[in-house]
Parts: structure tokens; sequence; C-alpha cells
């Protein structure tokens, strides 16, 4: 009997980890910092339109680690893979301490995560991004020292967190290895897409993902003048073009769902809310039970009150403030969030502006007051949807953007858009959306002060 | 409010006057976002040194509603829409960055390109110069040999820059 740990999967169905070889996986899995994501939903607040997407960053980090095992031991891999530490040292690392050590980027990939997945980001005069407090999470002691005892490899017991920092900036000298993490055919999203597909029972959305992996290697691109991921288009082309369909289904069904998009910016506006009442000294309006959101709002690199924060933790506060907060913005929003009574879409525009002057004048002028015009007005674009999808909404392909590469028989390694007339179809497409929101209340006064509306 | 959002580099066109090229509009944004400035754009690290979807779809965004001009084909030159200057809030704490604003975007966009990879690095773990030198030659080795020298003088220069409260 092989001792292995083994784990059911909706998805892979088995996922085992070597209790042994794999012992880095199995002891940060017990960590409290990664349980954290056990509360922390993967569509944030999408369970309000799809009842069952209810899963979380916990067994979405299992998969994407998985996962990564599995393109790993498909790929042209070398024996010997060369890394260059922070100090331009030079290290050669074999290619089955590499693999672990990808699969361990790619299980921590999500852990500095916020509540509801992207309720703190993109909030004016907040200092928070996902990605950096993976970073600030990274150095903390719990993690360093199963680092390195886990590790086999001298080098990546002491420099795994500085390895993997780099692998997750992009700047690991191996440029394969980085988009294995992070690109346009990653890990990360291969499992998502099927995770959330299959949770919030999208039927339509699938992709054949081990035949794709199956035509996966790993080629010198001559146009970036590096290795990068390559899909063999002969074979591997009609999967990969039901992987970008899949894509532009899922966003538009499921990311970019209307109701969802409202509750996101709900949400925020209740964050936003919260640390205007901080910032005024107004706690009284709070209820607070536990000051670690007081603490984190002021100061977002306070590590040890963020890995407090989950969804329930906020659920239960916009619980109390629906009930008993005595700022009465607070007090609405927290209702309308927790009762789920969405605001009413009175715009939805494709490719366009939502409003011209003449409407910022009116909704000025209705509300007058500019708290209450942000908190009960809400536009919503898809540039401000942390789920976009870079790869079809790009209308005009910059140089730099990413490419997904295929080798095209007798015509060399070309960008996806050029190998397949769907896909060059569908990047065309405009499914850029802007929408407008308002509060219930104030839907039809606004209306009859000749707002533009649907 | 969205417009809010967009107002950001609306000011930063208006302080500019023009930008000329995607990849330098991408790389001043990114140094300043280093410099304090509360830009929310999510950066990462490309072939061609820190990119951010998030920019680049606001740009097109501002273009199709007209409050930017877009001249070119393949390089572009950004412009603000004249009538749109009169709107923007002068407060906009953007305008503290006027004079680094007017030294970035006077600089070849190489060299940003090269300035900005050497602050994603120094966010990133690489606290002195050397073992920078050592990375960037590694992965910018074309800019690395003509750009060295005015990269390391741009970047020492950024370091002492003070960003004035604006009043």
């Amino acid at each position: 009997m092989v001792d292995k740990k083994f784990f059911r999967d909706p998805i892979y169905n088995f996922i085992s980890f070597d209790k042994e070889k794999d012992k880095v996986l199995l002891e940060l899995i017990k960590t409290p910092e990664l349980l954290r994501l056990k509360r922390i939903k993967q569509l944030g607040v999408s369970y309000y339109t799809y009842p069952s997407a209810v899963h979380d960053r916990f067994s979405h980090s299992i998969g994407v680690s998985y996962l990564i095992g599995v393109i790993y031991d498909r790929l042209n891999v070398p024996k010997i893979i060369s890394v260059i530490d922070s100090d331009g040292e030079s290290h050669e690392i074999d290619k089955d301490n590499f693999k672990l050590l990808l699969q361990t980027a790619g299980l921590l990939h999500d852990i500095g995560h916020g509540p509801f997945s992207h309720a703190f980001e993109r909030i004016d005069n907040l200092d928070f991004k996902h990605e950096k407090m993976m970073i600030n999470i990274l150095e903390r002691d719990s993690i360093r020292n199963i680092f390195e005892n886990g590790f086999q490899d001298e080098f990546l017991k002491q420099h795994a967190v500085e390895c993997i920092k780099q692998l997750i900036n992009n700047t690991l000298s191996e440029y394969w290895a980085n988009e294995i993490i992070s690109s346009q055919i990653d890990a990360d999203r291969i499992d998502f897409l099927l995770r959330d597909a299959y949770m919030c029972g999208v039927e339509y959305v699938s992709f054949d993902y081990e035949w794709l992996l199956h035509n996966m290697r790993i080629e010198y691109i001559p146009s970036e003048n590096r290795k990068g991921l390559i899909i063999d288009a002969q074979k591997g082309l009609h999967s990969l073009e039901s992987f970008i369909i899949s894509r532009y289904h899922m966003y538009e069904q499921v990311y970019y769902h209307k109701t969802t998009s409202c509750f996101v910016n709900l949400l925020k506006c209740i964050i936003c809310r919260v640390r205007d009442l901080i910032n005024r000294e107004c706690l009284g309006d709070l209820c607070i039970f536990d000051d670690s959101i007081v603490k984190f709002l002021k100061d977002q690199s306070d590590i040890d009150s963020f890995l407090k924060i989950d969804d329930n933790y906020i659920m239960t506060y916009i619980s109390l403030w629906a009930e008993k907060s005595s700022d009465d913005i607070l007090k609405e929003l927290s209702k309308c969030f927790f009762y789920r009574k969405p605001y009413k879409m009175i715009k939805e525009i494709r490719g366009d502006k939502l409003f011209d002057r003449n409407d910022y004048d009116i909704i000025s002028k209705y509300f007058n007051n500019d708290q209450k015009r942000d908190c009960y007005c809400l536009e919503d674009s898809y540039i401000f949807n942390p789920y976009k999808d870079e790869y079809i909404l790009g209308t005009k392909p910059a140089k730099e953007a990413e490419h997904i590469w295929v080798n095209v028989k007798n015509n060399g390694i070309k960008d996806l858009s050029a190998a397949s007339d769907l896909i060059k179809a569908l990047t065309n497409l405009t499914t850029k959306t802007n929408r407008a929101y308002v509060h219930r209340d104030h839907y039809k006064p606004l209306i009859a002060m000749g707002l533009s509306h649907d | 409010m969205i417009r809010k959002e967009f107002d950001k580099l609306l000011t930063l066109l208006n302080i500019a006057g023009e930008v000329k090229g995607r990849k330098k509009f991408q790389k001043i944004i990114f140094i300043l976002q280093q410099k304090g400035a509360d830009f929310k754009e999510n950066f990462f690290f490309h072939y061609y040194g820190p990119f951010s979807y998030d920019l680049q779809f606001e740009i097109d965004d501002l273009v199709e509603s007209g409050l930017i001009n877009e001249s070119g084909n393949v390089n572009f030159t950004y412009t603000l829409n004249e009538s749109i200057s009169s709107t923007l809030d002068i407060n906009n704490s953007i305008y503290s960055y006027a004079s680094l604003i007017h030294k970035l975007n006077s600089q070849p966009s190489p060299l940003l390109e090269l300035v900005a990879t050497m602050c994603y690095l120094k966010v990133n773990g690489y606290n002195d110069n050397e073992k920078i030198e050592k990375k960037v030659k590694f992965l910018k080795p074309n800019l690395v040999n003509r750009y060295k020298k005015g990269a390391f003088s741009l970047l020492a220069e950024l370091e002492n820059e003070r960003i004035k409260n604006f009043v």
C-alpha cells in the first residue's frame, strides 16, 4: 500500500499527495493561514445568484496544486532546472524538487485573498492587493519553518519563499515555470473554470483539459526569445478553443452576472462606509465585538488582523449592522446585503458610457448628499470586475499582452487568435458592459426627474 | 462613482499634455504607484516589464467614451479631450505628482521599461543595486547594455523624489 493522502474531489475524483515526498504540501494544508481559505468563498457573493456556488478557495487551492503536478508530469521538463536567487547566484534544482516547489506555489497562490474574495480590493485609500498580502504571509515563521523542515533540497529549505515570490511575480529565470502558475493557460484558470462551472451547475461550460495538457510542450518562442508553453495546433486546437469559449461563457453568465455585480458593489460600499466611520472615529455606530476589522482598515499591513477576517466574520458584522447600527446608511446597506435585496438596474449599456453630464447633475441634485449618492446609486463596469477576461476583452491587442502560443504545422509558432478563426471572431466581440444600479426606494423618483434609463 | 476612478488617469493626462506610447503610459503609472500615487491597477511582470491589463482596459474605455484621444496606428499617442479639462477636480491627489510625471514623460520608453523593471524587483526583495543589476541582466539583456547608467541614475532620483502634499 503506497503511503499517500487522498482527497476526494468533484473535478478530478482522486487527488493524492505522497506523505513523505509531499510533506510540505500536507503540512501547509494544516496551517491556520491555509485553513482560513475554507471560510472564503471562491466566487464571493455569486451564491446570491447561483445558490450552489458555495465552494471555497481551500478546495480550489488543493485542486491547483494537484493540477500543476499533472501538467508538470506531462511536459518535457529538463532534469535539472537553474534558478537565480536574489543575490544573482545560480542554483541547480532537480526535476522532482522543482515540481514540489511549483505545487507549493500553487497551493499558496490564493492565501492572501480577503473576505468574499475581492471585497477589499480597488477601494480608494485602501492599500490592499491579495498578491501583496500573499507575499507578506509567505514570510511568516509558521510557513518558513514548514519549508525548512519539509523540502529535501538544501537550497529550497532556505530559499523556497524567494523562489515562490519569483514564480508568483513572473520573474523566475525559467519562464515556462512561471506560465504553469500564472499565464493565460495556467493551472489556476483551468481549475477555477472547471470547478466554478461544476458548482454553479453551468453544464455548457466544459473542455477536455486532459487532451489540452497532453498537447502542451515547452518550446522556444522566437518572437519573445525565450522558452514557454506551446500547444500543438494540429491536435490541441479544438480543446483550446473550448477552453477559451468556456471562459467567455463563464464571464458572461457567472462572473459578470448583473445581480452578482450589484452585490459585489454593495459589499464594497459597506466596506467603504465602515472605513469612513472608523476614520471619523464613529466606532459606536459599528457594534464592535472584535477590533480586527478596525485595525486592518487602519493599517493594511497588519497581517494578524487580516487573517482573522473571513466571510463569516464579515457576514456576522453585516447582520449586526443591519439591525443595530446607528448609522442610517450603513444600516440600510447592510439590510440590502444581508436580506438579499438587490438594487434595481436602471441602465445597462454595451461599449458606451452610461450617463452624460446632465444625468450626473440629476443624480447629484436628487441626493443632494455625496455619501448617499455614492451608496444608493452604484455604477459598475467590466473593467472593475475582478474576473474580467483579458484574452477576450482586449480589443486592441498590445504587444505586451499575454499570448497563448500554438505551434502551427509548416507555419511556426503563432498567437492563438492568428491560428483560430473562431477565437479571432471572439476577440473582436464587444462584451464591455457598463451598468448602473439604484436603491429601490430611489428608482422611480430618479426616473421622474428625467434620468436616462432602459 | 466610476468617473472618480477615471479622473486619476484623466488628471495625469492633463498634467502630461500627451503621452507617447502604450508602453510609456503603462510604465509611468506603475512607477507612480510605487511612489505612493493612489492608482489601483494590478500589475504583473511581463516579458516587457510590469504590465497591467486593468490599465489597458481603462485606457481603451476612456478612448471609446471620447474622454481621451488616441492617435497613431502602431505607436499610439494619448491626449486629453479638451472639453474634459475644465471638468476635472483641481484637488485630485495626482497633482502632487506633477513634477515626477513631467520627468517620467520626458524619458524614452525603453529606459522607463528598465526602470520600471528595477522598481518591480526592488519591491520584491531585491534590495541593493548590485543584485538588481544581476537580475536585470538576465531579464532585460538588451536594455541593460544601452540604458543601465541612465536607469540607475533615474532610479536614484526617484528614491530622492519627495512628493509634496497638494493643497
